[in-house]
């Protein structure tokens, strides 16, 4: 296990480096550059911001400058925001789309395992019907329709919870809800569908033979073996709520990191791009292994080489 | 979702309408500031948030934008303009308690002029004597620089030319001090709240990137007896329409600009707490004069002269904006703009013939650039059919992304393009200097020496009226060559609770929140009567 784990590591280090060559190169291509304003700044002026950043050196010196300091963990100032390194943007950013993740996936399965439960005991009855119809709609609407209507809702006509910002509990609830509401719908679909299919198996069966309760048939034997496949959506899922966060973050002003991720590619801030990328390229890397470990507790039948 | 039941409640205002607890004001300052480090400014928020933490020799008066006093007490002026004594306050600190004297202003001036700063903003002090060339690395001693304290309080300010609206440019946040004893110590991370001194009637306390600002009174400013506020909070929120949901929610009491454009039209004559206001800015398309057809005169005029620019602003964009036909806009005293190219489409269709291209036969395919937004796109739409209706002229559509965009721009690789400037400072020079034929932002390529010969004129002429006379004249000539079509000058939309008192609307969208003070009774002062009802602060 420990020996599958470091190789997965070794493996990724020539990924991420190929990551960082390629998004180092084809960055550069856009026309433009970080310096660009709607006042043009005189010619000596942005050749003092040029050579300030080492942007008048041919590419391949910056290339090698920007590896070198990739090896200290270093990623650089912002040319955007000079007065704060991109380490500081991503400390400050994504523990607060971390958070917003979080509490999105923790509403995905509060609302999506019991839902998809019921439905699969319920199968082909009225709940099950009625569960996977608002499945359906859950699935077509996106979020940047789902924010708001739930900011005209709550915020603006009962002023239940604010319309923005984050920080306090009453700022996560809308916020979290319509990050999590598309991962809620998938979640209660594979839950029930393979619910459905877990209480046809012959354990289950004897489980009931047995004489025991049916809460505990479904809680202890029927909900483990179908939670596999939620696992295994669980991994990229927790990656895409965490990196994929920018609309709900534009539409809530949650200062988050998903917005730098758009917004340094169009302000030509090179190193917050890379950065950005960066850290993005390891987060996918772990939260694939952690499910491919996490895979490994709940079904011992699977082996690692 | 325009607008939720709340505005059948307060039928009046848009949203809540009850103040804050406290002597807080929260706004929302729209984008993430890039830099408040005075000497970097870049755009309108950095110069928002950098406007309550330093203050200059002399300040705006927020009600007429006249210069006040501001650190320097008083000043002299010579008489052929060019030199300029000021004296400072008495007992002046910085934030941390380090006593604030000329020799900081010398400091930050000669750093903004710094190439090694590399300061975007370091031409708008290259009037001191030497500045240009100490920037541009041409001289190395700094010494040599016009600027001088002559003793603790008093700094000696030498020009290169008679500047009658210096004490403007000395209100401008670029001219305002930096402290020396911060910066040595912590570098480019200075403006950090665990570092900064400042010496305006506020101080940070609190920055969180895109998210907020948090400031408090300055106890040590000269003036903070008279500042009511406690505490302000800035936002950072830069979607228009989440910026909306916060005021209508009352999370905040002002958005000084970028109302969502699709609001004004419903919010405008239904709420009273949207405010227009002309802006010190315009808005107009640049030919590119290197090019044909477009360097023959006679087809920019048939151009500019079938826009219907009343149209653009009253039927298409509702939001406040005049048009024009000139390229200053409007609002300097004293200065009145010769007349433009008003439209009319029978000229325009006439000069065209007179071009060569009767009723539009032969004339070349043209694009209109602009960068990717909702508006300018609608824009361009209207234009692109005002042509093909009144000249019978073909025109595509050529949107890129910002940078993409400016790059395109100012390397001429374009036809037509939008182009917009808002003024630095209460003067016409702020226009009518971008045409200048050396200007970086004279984006048409336009070089006429008659132009430019006035404009060295107007920079030579100490007597206002004159010198005003000659900025008409290279105007009046600009209007006749038409390197540019102006379409119209732009309007703020803000939206401001009715319980804020002391934001005054200016041309410059410059504000004092020192000012800045809450009226609880503001329900009963609404009732004495428009006018009347300022009320008394606690």
């Amino acid at each position: 296990m420990i020996k599958f784990v470091l190789r997965r590591i070794v493996i990724s280090i020539p990924v991420i480096f190929l990551v960082a060559t390629s998004t180092f190169f084809i960055m550069r291509l856009a026309p433009g550059g970080p310096f660009l304003s709607e006042k043009a700044i005189p010619a000596e002026i942005q050749a003092n911001l040029l050579a300030k950043y080492g942007l008048d050196q041919p590419l391949w010196v910056q290339y090698g400058r920007y590896l070198r300091n990739l090896l200290r963990f270093d990623l650089g100032p912002s040319y955007k925001y000079p007065d704060r390194s991109v380490n500081q943007i991503i400390r400050e950013g994504f523990p607060v789309s971390l958070e917003l993740g979080l509490a999105a996936l923790i509403f995905a399965l509060l609302v999506g395992i019991p839902v998809g439960v019921v439905s699969a005991v319920k199968h082909r009855g009225f709940a099950d019907h009625l569960t996977m119809g608002m499945v359906l709609i859950g699935i077509s609407v996106p979020s940047f329709v789902l924010g708001p209507l739930l900011i005209f809702t709550f915020s603006l006509t009962l002023y239940w919870f604010p319309p923005g910002m984050w920080g306090s509990l009453r700022q996560m609830v809308l916020p979290s809800i319509t990050l999590g509401m598309i991962y809620a719908v998938y979640i209660a679909r594979l839950t029930r569908a393979e619910m459905i299919e877990v209480l046809h198996q012959d354990y289950i069966r004897t489980a009931r033979a047995k004489g025991m309760g049916e809460f505990r048939v479904l809680w202890k034997h029927a909900l483990n073996g179908a939670m596999l496949p939620v696992v295994s959506f669980l991994g990229p899922a927790i990656a895409d709520m965490v990196t994929g966060s920018i609309v709900v973050e534009r539409i809530f002003a949650i200062p988050g990191l998903g917005r730098f991720f758009v917004d340094s590619a169009f302000s030509r801030d090179y190193t917050t791009v890379m950065g950005t990328v960066l850290f993005y390229a390891v987060l996918l890397i772990l939260a694939n292994l952690v499910v491919d470990v996490v895979y490994k507790f709940m079904d011992p039948r699977i082996e690692y080489q | 979702m325009l607008c939720s039941s709340a505005c059948q409640r307060h039928s009046e205002y848009f949203g809540k309408v009850e103040p804050p607890e406290g002597k807080v004001f929260r706004f929302n300052n729209s984008a993430e500031p890039e830099y408040i480090d005075p000497n970097l400014l870049a755009g309108i928020p950095d110069t928002r948030i950098a406007a309550m933490l330093f203050e200059g020799l002399t300040v705006y008066d927020p009600q007429t934008l006249i210069p006040s006093p501001g650190a320097a007490e008083s000043w002299e002026v010579s008489s052929d303009l060019t030199l300029y004594t000021f004296h400072l306050r008495k007992n002046l600190f910085w934030s941390d308690g380090q006593p604030l004297t000329a020799r900081d202003f010398v400091y930050s001036w000669t750093r903004i002029l710094d190439p090694k700063t590399a300061s975007r903003y370091a031409n708008m002090l290259y009037y001191i004597v030497n500045g240009q060339d100490f920037n541009e690395g041409r001289l190395k001693d700094a010494g040599q620089l016009g600027v001088k304290a002559l003793d603790d309080s008093t700094l000696q300010v030498k020009l290169r030319q008679p500047v009658p609206y210096f004490l403007s440019l000395t209100s401008h946040d670029t001219y305002d001090p930096v402290p020396a004893h911060i910066i040595s110590r912590f570098g480019n991370q200075w403006t950090d709240p665990s570092h900064i001194a400042s010496n305006g009637p506020f101080m940070l306390v609190e920055h969180r990137t895109n998210a907020k600002f948090e400031l408090v009174r300055n106890p040590r400013y000269w003036d903070a007896a008279n500042v009511w506020l406690e505490r302000v909070t800035a936002y950072s929120v830069d979607d228009n329409h989440t910026s909306a949901n916060l005021y209508e929610a009352g999370v905040v009491d002002w958005v000084p600009d970028y109302v969502p454009t699709d609001y004004i039209p419903y919010m405008r004559g239904r709420f009273k707490d949207l405010i227009v206001q002309p802006y010190l800015g315009n808005y107009y398309y640049s030919f590119n004069v290197t090019r044909p057809p477009l360097n023959n005169p006679l087809v920019r005029r048939a151009l500019a002269m079938a826009l219907d620019r009343r149209a653009i602003t009253d039927d298409l964009l509702r939001g406040g904006q005049i048009p024009t036909s000139h390229f200053v806009p409007f609002g300097f005293a004293n200065y009145h703009s010769p007349p433009g190219p008003e439209y009319n489409p029978q000229e325009a269709a006439r000069l065209l013939a007179q071009a060569g291209y009767p009723n539009g036969e032969g004339f070349p395919h043209l694009d209109i650039l602009f960068n990717t937004l909702a508006e300018h796109k609608k824009i361009a739409e209207t234009v692109q059919q005002m042509w093909s209706k009144n000249l019978n002229i073909q025109v595509s559509l050529r949107n890129e992304e910002w940078a993409s965009f400016l790059k395109s721009r100012q390397s001429r690789n374009y036809d037509v393009a939008r182009d917009a400037w808002i003024g630095d400072y209460p003067d016409p020079s702020t226009f009518s200097d971008l045409m200048e034929s050396t200007n970086g932002n004279n984006d048409p390529g336009w070089k006429n020496p008659a132009y430019d010969r006035l404009l060295a004129e107007a920079r030579q002429q100490a007597d206002e009226a004159r010198r005003m006379e000659i900025l008409q004249k290279a105007e009046a000539i600009l209007l006749q060559d038409l390197p540019v079509a102006p379409i119209y000058t732009y309007a703020v939309n803000a939206l401001l609770k009715p319980y804020v008192r002391g934001i005054y609307g200016n041309v410059l969208d410059r504000h004092a929140l020192n000012r800045v003070w809450i009226d609880r009774q503001w329900r009963e002062h609404a009732a004495q009567g428009e006018g009347k009802g300022e009320g008394q602060r606690d």
